[in-house]
């Protein structure tokens, strides 16, 4: 169940980077480029977290899942408040 | 707890973001993830005050399902709200 939702959470987060990835390239806007990989990342957090239930139990992946959602969040913020559109 | 209280802020800085988007530009999408990411600040609040210990926990799990919808629900209604002028 829990790795189902991570697992839907991470899907979401791919469908949205390659949403922004396109507006991206549509629109040529830069903020939308953060946007994009602040979603890849976000992914990328959820796919390490379905992972650290159902694959690697013992390791302890919480460092990699909480840097990759603190890039993110990071990548946007930079993107927000440093790009003009 | 750090790195969970860095995300926490991050996220609420973004969501403050997005309002002020809002605010000049009545474009309803950025509410729509001003919520979501307002939502995402306070869910990891609550987990690092919790003690960070099983983000497997129904809440926790509900507040990212939420998160992702109210993303996905703000693009949908960006895209069918109303028809794209040509």
């Amino acid at each position: 169940m829990t790795s189902l939702v991570y697992g839907l959470c991470a899907g979401a987060a791919l469908a949205c980077a390659w949403l922004l990835a396109l507006g991206a390239r549509r629109s040529r806007s830069r903020m939308l480029v953060w946007s994009a990989v602040c979603f890849a990342l976000l992914a990328a957090a959820n796919i390490v977290l379905v992972l650290d239930f159902l694959v690697f139990p013992g390791i302890a992946l919480w460092p990699v899942r909480t840097g990759l959602s603190l890039l993110a969040v990071g990548s946007l913020i930079y993107g927000l408040v440093m790009e003009e559109r | 707890m750090f790195m969970l209280g860095m995300i926490s802020m991050g996220s609420a800085v973004v969501a403050l973001l997005f309002l002020r988007f809002w605010r000049i530009s009545h474009e309803r999408l950025f509410l729509w993830f001003a919520a979501a990411f307002l939502l995402e600040a306070m869910n990891r609040a609550v987990f690092a005050w919790q003690g960070a210990g099983d983000e497997a926990a129904l809440p926790y799990l509900l507040a990212r399902i939420l998160f992702f919808l109210l993303i996905i629900g703000g693009v949908a209604d960006k895209n069918l709200g109303k028809p794209a002028p040509r």
